[in-house]
């Protein structure tokens, strides 16, 4: 087995006194679909900021594929092949869905004012955009609305935008940051198949979510995070034994 | 889809290289002549702010300072040098590329009401230092007796060939500007307008691009301001005030923000109109007001507006999966 794509070790990360992530360690293998929990205010929106670059970090090391990350700007380490999504929709409301999915493209494959100007130059580089692009507009049934401005989608399409744009970086390691908030049943499961067939392609996925039963069905092993600190790692089945992470949902003593 | 933008290029070339000019020979006056070549450079200054201020989201008032600077180049040079047209367009462009890059590499870290303002602040210290740098700029006299265009060693004097000269050039700016606007690389600008940290996240490399904007922007209206010295034959620091800029993104605003058919309509409503109203004499000014008051109050949007501007050119981006040669069901 070689080395984990992601490792997380002694991940901290303190505003002022509070000590949102205390000390964090763990590890995302390639292919794996981990979901991180915990209860509200548990820290884990920060920790997923301080591994996507956006919220700087005060201590501790990330490595991606052997190589540390921590430090690095955001936009580095999406071009590395780590792509997010926010957990309150961030889409481009202005701008059509084939529009908002082509910037995720853009990110890693860069593009070039020269090969702008005079498009044979751009046209490899085009090509390979707009195939990134198509590609995860059809994983996700968009194609039919690409030339609709994004803000007019309903709110479950506007969160598969959000996660086809991130698919457009052609990431190793995709981290979503709770995909299944407000959606219904239906649009729910409809997400949590769509999140396996990405793993089964290959991809690997980080994923925080708040849907219990979601998380118990598709992910492969769970983290909980309890007030900053890591309480618990392991299969569903055993997280679902596991008494801390009771105590912690349940407000309990441990 | 009928309309498509291909056709819609088309037919503004042949309106500006066969209707326009026919028209003109017909009125046979060298006053619509002049008001031609005034509209055709005030459009690529349209052009270049939307590119800026609507596909970027950068609100600038700096308009007069490159547009000034390809002015004053093409005035020094021609009249103490005696240089062609072309190495005037090519000095202009160099010196406010040079210049638009070094300024976007300090602005770009500025965004909306403080990157306004210190463009505001870059336009005000243009005009003064022009004002001030008499041995260069002759001060507030400004340049008399700019020669007419010369290219390939004879003169362009007559104001229908003269008009031809300019109108070629409006249309090679506006098809580079198409170019960006159209493209890959105006999804990229745009979804940088649009909220920042977010492509940053997506790894766009926001600055360089706003600085790539910013310096394109900038060499164009370089070369604007080598046609209107050239056409106008006398500028003055009064051609440069502040006023000026805003004047120019008026235009964008009333044309819509972020258009590119939307620049040209506002570059020729900003000019015709006051033309047009000069019949009611001093009630003009008044008149112009109210007219943009109530466009802007009434089309926020614009005459015509970015959503239907790209509607219109998606399907012929060059190199896009939207394009004829690769259509995708």
């Amino acid at each position: 087995m070689s080395e984990p794509l992601l490792q997380v070790r002694g991940l901290a990360k303190h505003f002022q006194g509070l000590r949102a992530v205390d000390d964090v360690s763990f590890d995302v293998g390639r292919g794996e679909l981990v979901g991180l929990i915990g209860p509200n205010g548990a820290g884990k929106s920060t920790l997923f900021g301080c591994v996507a670059g956006a919220i700087p970090r005060t201590k501790g090391e990330v490595r991606f594929r052997g190589d540390s990350i921590a430090g690095l700007d955001p936009g580095r380490i999406a071009r590395l092949g780590i792509a997010r999504t926010y957990q309150n929709l961030r889409i481009f409301p202005d701008i059509t869905v084939f529009d908002n999915v082509s910037a995720g493209a853009i990110g890693p494959l860069g593009i070039s004012l020269l090969g702008t100007l005079f498009p044979p130059l751009g046209r490899r580089r085009d090509e390979a955009i707009a195939e990134a692009t198509l590609a995860a507009l059809e994983r996700f049934d968009l194609l039919a609305y690409a030339d609709e401005p994004a803000g007019n989608l309903a709110y479950g399409q506007k969160k598969h935008l959000e996660i086809a744009r991130a698919l457009a970086l052609q990431p190793t390691l995709l981290l979503l940051d709770e995909p299944a908030a407000g959606l219904n049943d239906t649009e729910t499961s409809e997400l949590a198949a769509r999140l396996q067939a990405l793993r089964d392609a290959g991809l690997t996925i980080l994923l925080v979510e708040h849907d219990m039963p979601m998380v118990m069905r598709i992910c492969d092993r769970i983290v909980v995070l309890d007030s900053g600190r890591k309480i618990a790692d392991g299969m569903p089945a055993a997280i679902r034994a596991d008494a801390d992470v009771r105590a912690a949902y349940l407000g309990g003593e441990p | 889809m009928s309309r498509s933008g291909v056709s819609v290029r088309l037919a503004f070339a042949i309106l500006l290289l066969a209707l326009v000019p026919a028209l003109l020979a017909w009125a046979g006056s060298p006053y619509f002549g002049r008001l031609a070549q005034v509209v055709l450079v005030a459009i690529v200054l349209t052009g270049a702010l939307n590119l800026l201020t609507g596909t970027a989201g950068l609100l600038a008032l700096d308009t007069v300072v490159f547009y000034g600077l390809g002015a004053y180049t093409a005035a020094i040079l021609s009249v103490n040098a005696g240089t062609s047209f072309l190495v005037d367009v090519a000095a202009a462009v160099v010196l406010t590329s040079i210049v638009g890059a070094i300024c976007g590499f300090a602005l770009v870290r500025l965004t909306s009401i403080f990157f306004a303002v210190a463009t505001m602040a870059l336009a005000i210290s243009f005009h003064t230092t022009v004002l001030n740098w008499g041995d260069l700029t002759r001060g507030p006299m400004g340049y008399r007796g700019i020669p007419p265009v010369r290219l390939f060693g004879h003169a362009v004097g007559g104001w229908l060939e003269s008009y031809y000269v300019t109108a070629l050039f409006c249309l090679i700016a506006l098809f580079i500007m198409h170019r960006v606007m159209h493209s890959f690389y105006g999804n990229a600008v745009r979804a940088i307008r649009e909220d920042e940290e977010c492509a940053l996240s997506l790894g766009l490399r926001t600055r360089l691009m706003r600085v790539q904007v910013y310096t394109l922007h900038a060499a164009i209206m370089g070369a604007a301001g080598v046609l209107y010295a050239h056409s106008n034959q006398f500028i003055g620091p009064d051609n440069f005030v502040m006023f000026e800029s805003a004047l120019v993104l008026t235009g964008v605003i009333v044309g819509g923000i972020g258009s590119l058919p939307g620049a040209v309509i506002g570059g020729i409503v900003m000019v015709l109109l006051p033309e047009a109203l000069r019949e009611i004499g001093n009630l003009r000014a008044l008149a112009f007001g109210i007219v943009l008051f109530l466009s802007i109050l009434l089309l926020p949007r614009g005459l015509f507006s970015e959503v239907r501007a790209l509607a219109l050119f998606r399907r012929d981006m060059p190199n896009s999966p939207w394009s004829r040669r690769r259509r995708v069901p």
